[in-house]
């Protein structure tokens, strides 16, 4: 009777817990709905600040018709670009490409000149076969070195002369709008320039300033009105936990699974409350593995259910494709079927064509031989040719009419 | 190639030889620090013949000349608003010193081979304010703004200015917008840097 008594206290004591454990998850729920109302009510404050921030910011842009600072543009236009500079040209070898032109030339004159004369003096020989050195030396110099020299150089003057040109606009151009007058102007823009920009950014600040004083003043209004509440389930929480820190009954780790050791007691699944406890333990650890297995064959399944998928539209792409190639490949035959009828309405419409031709070509050496015989019927000589002779009048020369 | 010229063309062209000699020398970088350098400096007298002697010392010096449009605008910047200026490189030579001028600095360093001139002003103002961070001159959250030289209550304006200014307009034209970098302020942006920059100085 006094073990049954017992057993009544413990599950008394139990169900006491269990009460106790239930509320305190109901409270700490209700607190987290609350904690997340306030944060809900602080970011659509935060959001709404920003938002005002951001249409203030429109409106003074609108406002904002400050002139943007400009250079003149023919300062900022590039000169005209200069003709690549002949490369190696000192002062020494262009002298010496420039003379062996010059002698070159002017010994050949003066050789032609000595031949001209046509003398057999010996002297005259000399000079002339000196000359024919020379000649040659200048010219070899002049071929293979000097002409290039000159010539870079002149093409170099003529493109140097039209640069000299363009180069000249430009700096009228540039000098004409580098002026102090310009350089004023510019210098003015700029003022009102920065004038107006740092006005933009002193009334924003003022009105940040403004709002971030509305978003705190906001969020203080925010939390006195949740504080209070929150306050009244921190304190009924604390209440609850005490009461559960002087539970005795069972060890504080095994709080919540009160309801399993009572659920034990009151089926008879257990006489003793240690064999209770001993029943949840393994109930709850055969739960916990039946929970694991569980996610596993939802795991299980879910990839089953998705190689499925990918196979499925694997097989799909692979269908496709298929289809693709075999309307591809009835769209080449068709193609080639219309080729070759084309090809063979091409030779029969060529084979009549060639008929036509030869029709008319018989037509035509039937009409010359009809228009050969009324010749030759209106022959004198009709009567004095032979059969053969009139058979043949297309050829017939000796025409002569009556 | 022609290798027939009249005798008169020949003796011209003999007669000019250290002429044309001088004519198609090309001054290395070196050459503009010479004194033959400070006499085309000093005899470059009109706006034009200024940015033209910049333009070609710093086609000399730069490894992307091609970049012609961007090296004609650091000329124009230089010869407008940093010679004859009361910087400390605002003359002869240090201003075509690479070590005293930041701008001749930049041209010297850097590669010329982005397209965006945007860039090249940010970057070249990073230069002149010796930073090297040119984000900091685009990205409104760093108030790029802040960085330039405004002028003073009386209306004057410093050499520094004109020159950022020069850069500034030069360069950063790319923008459709109203504002064009560095003049870049976003109103939550900035405000939040604002704090945090107090909660630091706090």
């Amino acid at each position: 009777m006094s073990n049954e008594m017992k057993m009544t206290e413990i599950i008394a004591e139990l169900e006491r817990i269990d009460g106790l454990y239930e509320r305190y998850q109901h409270l700490d729920r209700q607190m987290n709905g609350i904690s997340g109302e306030k944060e809900k009510e602080d970011e659509a404050l935060g959001n709404d600040v920003v938002l005002t921030l951001h249409e203030y910011r429109e409106a003074q842009d609108e406002k904002f018709n400050a002139k943007k600072p400009s250079i003149a543009a023919p300062c900022l236009a590039a000169p005209p670009c200069a003709p690549e500079k002949p490369k190696d040209i000192t002062a020494k070898n262009f002298f010496m490409a420039s003379a062996s032109g010059l002698v070159a030339l002017g010994s050949f004159i003066i050789w032609c000149v000595l031949a001209a004369l046509n003398s057999d003096s010996i002297l005259v020989g000399l000079l002339s076969g000196l000359l024919t050195i020379v000649i040659l030396g200048a010219a070899g110099y002049w071929f293979a070195v000097g002409s290039h020299k000159v010539t870079a150089v002149v093409e170099w003057q003529a493109k140097q002369a039209e640069w000299e040109k363009q180069q000249a606009e430009w700096e009228a151009a540039f000098n004409r709008a580098a002026t102090e007058q310009e350089s004023q102007r510019f210098l003015a823009e700029c003022q009102t320039y920065d004038t107006a920009f740092l006005s933009l950014v002193d009334v924003c600040s003022k009105k940040y300033r403004e709002e971030f004083a509305r978003y705190e003043a906001g969020l203080e209004a925010i939390k006195d009105k949740y504080l209070k509440k929150l306050n009244d389930i921190h304190e009924e929480i604390q209440g609850v936990l005490t009461q559960l820190e002087q539970v005795t009954l069972i060890h504080s780790s095994l709080i919540p699974s009160a309801w399993r050791i009572l659920n034990m007691l009151r089926t008879g699944r257990a006489d003793t409350l240690k064999e209770a406890i001993n029943l949840a333990a393994d109930e709850e650890r055969k739960d916990a593995e039946e929970a694991a297995r569980q996610e596993e064959a939802m795991q299980q399944q879910r990839l089953m259910e998705q190689q499925a998928h990918d196979a499925r539209m694997h097989n799909a792409a692979m269908e496709r494709a298929a289809e693709e190639e075999a309307r591809a490949m009835r769209a080449h035959n068709a193609a080639m079927e219309r080729a070759a009828a084309d090809q063979a309405r091409a030779a029969e419409r060529q084979a009549r064509e060639a008929a036509k031709q030869t029709e008319m070509a018989k037509q035509q050496a039937r009409d010359a031989q009809r228009a050969a015989s009324a010749r030759c019927a209106r022959c004198a000589n009709y009567s004095k040719c032979s059969y053969q002779v009139r058979q043949n009048a297309a050829n017939c020369s000796a025409y002569t009419p009556k | 190639m022609g290798f027939f010229y009249s005798p008169m063309k020949l003796v011209a062209l003999l007669k000019s030889s250290s002429a044309i000699a001088n004519a198609t020398k090309i001054n290395g970088a070196t050459w503009y620090m010479s004194a033959a350098g400070k006499d085309a400096y000093q005899k470059a007298t009109t706006p034009a013949q200024k940015t033209m002697f910049f333009f070609e010392y710093l086609t000399a010096i730069s490894s992307d000349a091609k970049n012609r449009e961007v090296l004609h605008k650091i000329a124009y910047v230089i010869a407008y608003a940093v010679e004859g200026s009361s910087l400390a490189y605002g003359s002869f030579p240090d201003i075509l010193d690479p070590d005293k001028n930041p701008l001749v600095g930049y041209v010297k360093t850097h590669k010329l081979t982005a397209t965006d001139h945007t860039a090249y002003g940010l970057t070249l103002l990073a230069a002149l304010h010796g930073e090297k961070e040119a984000n900091r001159y685009l990205k409104e959250e760093y108030k790029p703004y802040a960085r330039l030289t405004y002028c003073e209550a009386d209306g004057k304006v410093s050499d520094l200015y004109r020159v950022e200014r020069a850069i500034i307009s030069a360069f950063c034209t790319g923008f459709k917008g109203q504002y064009m970098p560095p003049y870049m302020y976003e109103i939550v942006e900035s405000a939040n840097t604002e704090n945090e920059e107090g909660s630091k100085n706090a």
